[in-house]
C-alpha cells in the first residue's frame, strides 16, 4: 500500500467516528517546563510552589484544583517573575473542581517564570494535598509527546514518617525526598503519613456522579450474566448432543 | 521511571522475550507442515481457544486506545463490548460451526471452497494483505508510543523492537506460538487489571469519587458522550467484523472441534470482561488523576510509569507490551497466510511442496511485517480510529460474503465478488465523500448494505454453484 491511500484511510477514521480527526485540546498553556515542589510537615501543613517556565503570554489563563474532603486549601499568590498576578476564585461551583481566573494585563513573553504559592492543610494520616494546575494542557515538550513537570515532595518531620503513594515518585537524595518527571500535571499528590497518631478523616465525597454508579452497576451485571449463560447454554447443548 | 524502575523494565521485557521464543522454539518443531504453522494441528480447546479468540480481538486498540476513549469521552463507550458480543453470538450460532466443520487454513480458503472461485480467493488475500498491513502499523504505533515513552528510546528504535519481538515468534511458531503467547497474554492482562483497578478504586475514593469529579468536568463523561446510535453503529461494525474477521477464521479452524470452538467464544466474553472493566477504570481514573493530558493516548503509559505502584504498574506496562506484540503476530500471521497459503501455495505455484509453502510461510511473516512499521514511523492517527476504521472496511467487505454465504445456499462466486468490491468501494466513498453522511447511514452500514443487495441480485442472476461444492457447507440432512 502506498502511504497516500493509507494517510486518506486513517484521516477519514477520525472523521467517521465524531467529525473530529482526534483529540483536541483547547489552547494549551504556554510552558512545557514545569517544577512543582511540596513540602509536608507532620502537622499536616503541606507548601506547594510551582513554577511555569513560559514560552510566551498568559493572558486570561485559569486554573483549577481537584477538592478533597479533607483537606483545605489556603489563599493561592501567584505573580509572573517579579509582577503579583491576581487570581480570582470562579463564583461558580464546578463540584469538586474549583477554578481560578487570572488577570494578567501584561503579557510578558518567552523567558517570564509563572510563579504559584499556596498552603494546605490536611486532616488524617491518608493525605491528599491538591494541586493547582492549568485549566488546560501544558505543550508538549520537543521530541516528547507531553510536557515535563518536575515534581519533588519533602517530608518535614521524623525521619521516615511519609511516603507518597500517588503519583509514583523516587527516593531522592534522602530518604524523605521524592522526585519524578511526569508527562502532564497530577490533580492531587496522595501522601502516607506512617508515624503519624492524627485521627483518621473519613473522605466523603458530595455531589452527583450523574448516574455513573448504577450505570456501572448494569454495565458489570449484564457481562457477567452474559458469560454465566452462554457457557451453560452452550455447555448443556453439547452434553445433550454427546 | 528512575534508573533501577527501568532496569526492572528491561529485565521484565527480556523476560517476556525469552518466554514468547522460547514458545516460538518450542512451536518450531511442530510447525514443519502447514497444518501445525497455520492451524496449530487444531488443537486448541475451550480455554487457550477463548485465550486465543480473544487475544486477536483485545488489541493495543483497546489496551492503550480505548483507555484513551475513556479518557476523554468517559463511561458510555464501555457499552460497546457487550454490543460487540452480538457479533460474537452471530459468529457462535452462524459462522463458526460450518468454518469448523470445513477443515481449511484460511479465510480465503473458505472463499475458494464454497464459491468454487480462484478469483474470491485472490481478491479476498490481497484485501487481507492490504487491511492487515494498516492494523498492523497500529500494533506497532502503540508499541511504539509506549516503549519510547517508559524507557526513553526513540519512537523509530521503539517500534523495530515491537516489530522484531513480533516477527520472531510468529515466523518460529506460526499459530502454536500465537496460541500459547494469547493465553500468556490473557494471564498478564487479567493479573494486572486485578491488581490496578482496587488501587485506583481505593485512591480515588471508589467510582462515587470519581463519578462526582467526572460529572463537574462535563456531565456526558458519566452519562452518554456517544449516543445508543454511535455505539451501535461502532459495536457492531467490530462486532460483525469479528464473526468474520480473517485472523478469528483462522483461530476457529484450529479449534479441536466445534463444541471447543463455540465454548471457547464463551471463555473469550470471561477474559474480555475483565478486560473491559479494566480499560474503563483506568480511563476515567486517569482523567481525574491528570485532568489535562496532551494526548489520551498517554493514559496507559502514564498510568503504567507514574501513577500506580511498580509492581502493578510494570505488570500493566508488560500486558500492553504483550498485547500489540500479540495481536500483531495474528495479524501478521494471517496477512502472510494469505501470500504463502493462498497466493503463492494455491494459484501462483499449485504444485509447490508443503514444505516450501511453509518456508514461504515464514519469509512472507518477515517480509510484511517491514510494511506497517514504515506506515507506523508516520504516526497516522490516534491508535483506535485506525483500528475503528480498519474494522469498518472489514465488515463492508467480508460480512455478507461470510455469514450470509454459509448459510444461504443459493449464493453464487460472482454475487460474493460484486458483494466484496462493492461493499468495500461504498464504506471507502462514504467516508471520504459524505459529510454529514448521507441518509444517516454510517460508512460501514452503507457498506453492508450495498454489498448484501450486490450478493443477493448477483448471485440470484447468476449460475448457482455445483451441487458437489454446495455440499462441503450444505450437507443432506443437516
Amino acid at each position: 500500500m502506498t502511504r497516500r491511500p493509507a494517510l486518506a484511510l486513517c484521516a477519514a477514521a477520525g472523521i467517521l467516528l465524531s467529525g473530529r480527526t482526534g483529540f483536541s485540546a483547547d489552547v494549551a498553556f504556554p510552558s512545557h517546563q514545569v517544577h512543582v515542589e511540596l513540602t509536608i510537615a507532620d502537622d499536616g501543613k503541606a507548601e506547594v510552589r510551582e513554577e511555569y517556565a513560559l514560552t510566551g503570554p498568559v493572558a486570561g489563563s485559569a486554573f483549577q484544583f481537584l477538592n478533597d474532603p479533607c483537606s483545605t486549601v489556603g489563599p493561592v499568590a501567584a505573580g509572573i517573575d517579579d509582577h503579583p498576578v491576581a487570581l480570582r476564585r470562579d463564583a461558580v461551583l464546578h463540584g469538586p473542581w474549583t477554578f481560578f481566573h487570572a488577570d494578567t494585563a501584561a503579557e510578558p513573553g518567552r523567558g517570564a517564570v509563572y510563579r504559584v504559592r499556596y498552603e494546605v492543610s490536611t486532616r488524617g494520616t491518608d493525605v491528599a494535598v491538591p494541586i493547582l494546575t492549568p485549566a488546560t494542557t501544558l505543550e508538549a515538550a520537543a521530541g516528547v509527546r507531553g510536557a515535563r513537570v518536575d515534581l519533588v515532595a519533602r517530608w518535614r518531620g521524623p525521619s521516615g514518617g511519609a511516603r507518597v503513594a500517588v503519583p509514583r515518585l523516587d527516593a531522592a537524595s534522602s530518604p524523605d525526598v521524592w522526585q519524578a518527571t511526569l508527562l502532564a500535571m497530577p490533580s492531587t499528590v496522595r501522601v502516607d503519613l506512617t508515624s503519624a497518631t492524627r485521627p483518621a478523616c473519613a473522605r466523603e465525597f458530595v455531589g452527583t456522579t450523574g448516574g455513573l454508579e448504577w450505570r456501572f452497576i448494569v454495565f458489570v451485571a449484564t457481562m457477567a450474566i452474559w458469560v454465566q449463560a452462554y457457557l451453560w447454554w452452550f455447555g448443556r447443548r453439547w452434553a445433550r448432543g454427546s | 521511571m528512575g534508573p533501577r524502575q527501568l532496569i526492572a523494565f528491561w529485565t521484565a521485557v527480556g523476560a517476556y522475550m525469552a518466554v514468547v521464543v522460547g514458545i516460538g522454539l518450542w512451536s518450531y518443531r511442530r510447525t514443519s507442515k502447514e497444518e501445525g504453522f497455520l492451524v496449530a494441528g487444531r488443537s486448541l480447546g475451550p480455554v487457550v481457544g477463548g485465550a486465543t479468540l480473544m487475544a486477536n480481538q483485545v488489541s493495543a486498540g483497546a489496551t492503550i486506545g480505548i483507555v484513551g476513549f475513556h479518557y476523554y469521552s468517559g463511561f458510555s463507550y464501555a457499552w460497546s463490548w457487550p454490543l460487540t458480543w452480538i457479533g460474537w453470538m452471530v459468529c457462535a450460532l452462524f459462522v463458526a460451526p460450518k468454518i469448523r466443520r470445513h477443515a481449511g487454513f484460511t479465510l480465503p480458503d473458505f472463499f475458494a471452497a464454497r464459491y468454487d472461485s480462484r478469483a474470491a480467493r485472490a481478491v479476498a488475500a490481497l484485501f487481507i494483505l492490504v487491511a492487515y498491513t494498516v492494523m498492523l502499523s497500529a500494533q506497532y504505533q502503540a508499541g511504539g508510543l509506549l516503549f519510547s515513552l517508559v524507557s526513553g528510546v526513540s519512537y523509530a528504535k521503539a517500534v523495530l523492537l515491537v516489530a522484531a519481538i513480533t516477527t520472531v515468534y510468529t515466523m518460529l511458531g506460526g499459530m502454536y506460538s500465537n496460541a500459547y503467547v494469547g493465553l500468556l497474554k490473557a494471564t498478564l492482562l487479567l493479573a494486572g487489571y486485578l491488581m490496578a483497578v482496587p488501587f485506583l478504586w481505593h485512591r480515588l475514593g471508589g467510582l462515587h469519587g470519581i463519578g462526582v469529579a467526572l460529572n463537574a468536568i462535563d456531565p456526558r463523561l458519566t452519562a452518554n458522550w456517544f449516543g445508543w446510535r454511535q455505539l451501535i453503529s461502532i459495536s457492531l461494525a467490530i462486532g460483525l467484523g469479528l464473526a468474520a474477521a480473517p485472523y478469528e477464521i483462522s483461530a476457529i479452524y484450529s479449534m479441536q472441534s466445534r463444541r471447543a470452538t463455540q465454548l471457547a467464544i464463551g471463555w473469550s466474553f470471561f477474559f474480555q470482561a475483565f478486560v473491559g472493566v479494566g480499560v474503563l477504570v483506568f480511563g476515567l481514573s486517569m482523567r481525574v488523576m491528570v485532568p489535562h493530558l496532551a494526548d489520551p493516548d498517554l493514559g496507559t503509559p502514564m498510568l503504567g510509569t507514574s501513577i500506580l505502584p511498580f509492581g502493578t504498574g510494570l505488570l500493566v506496562l508488560l500486558a500492553a507490551v504483550v498485547t500489540f506484540t500479540r495481536t500483531g503476530g495474528a495479524i501478521l500471521l494471517t496477512a502472510a497466510s494469505a501470500v504463502s497459503h493462498d497466493l503463492y501455495g494455491k494459484l501462483l505455484a499449485p504444485d509447490a511442496s508443503e514444505r516450501a509453502r511453509v518456508r514461504a510461510g515464514r519469509f512472507a511473516v518477515v517480509l510484511f511485517s517491514s510494511i506497517p512499521v514504515a506506515l507506523a514511523f508516520r504516526h497516522l492517527s490516534l491508535v483506535n480510529f485506525i483500528v475503528i476504521y480498519a474494522a469498518k472496511l472489514m465488515v463492508s467487505f467480508l460480512f455478507v460474503p461470510v455469514v450470509v454465504g454459509l448459510n444461504w445456499k443459493r449464493a453464487t462466486g460472482a454475487g460474493a465478488l460484486a458483494s466484496m468490491l462493492g461493499g468495500l468501494a461504498t464504506c471507502v466513498a462514504w467516508s471520504v465523500l459524505s459529510h454529514p453522511y448521507f441518509l444517516g447511514l454510517d460508512p460501514a452500514e452503507a457498506g453492508v448494505l450495498v454489498s448484501a443487495v450486490l450478493f443477493a441480485g448477483v448471485s440470484v442472476a447468476t449460475s448457482p454453484v455445483r451441487a458437489e461444492v454446495e455440499r462441503v457447507f450444505f450437507p443432506a440432512g443437516v
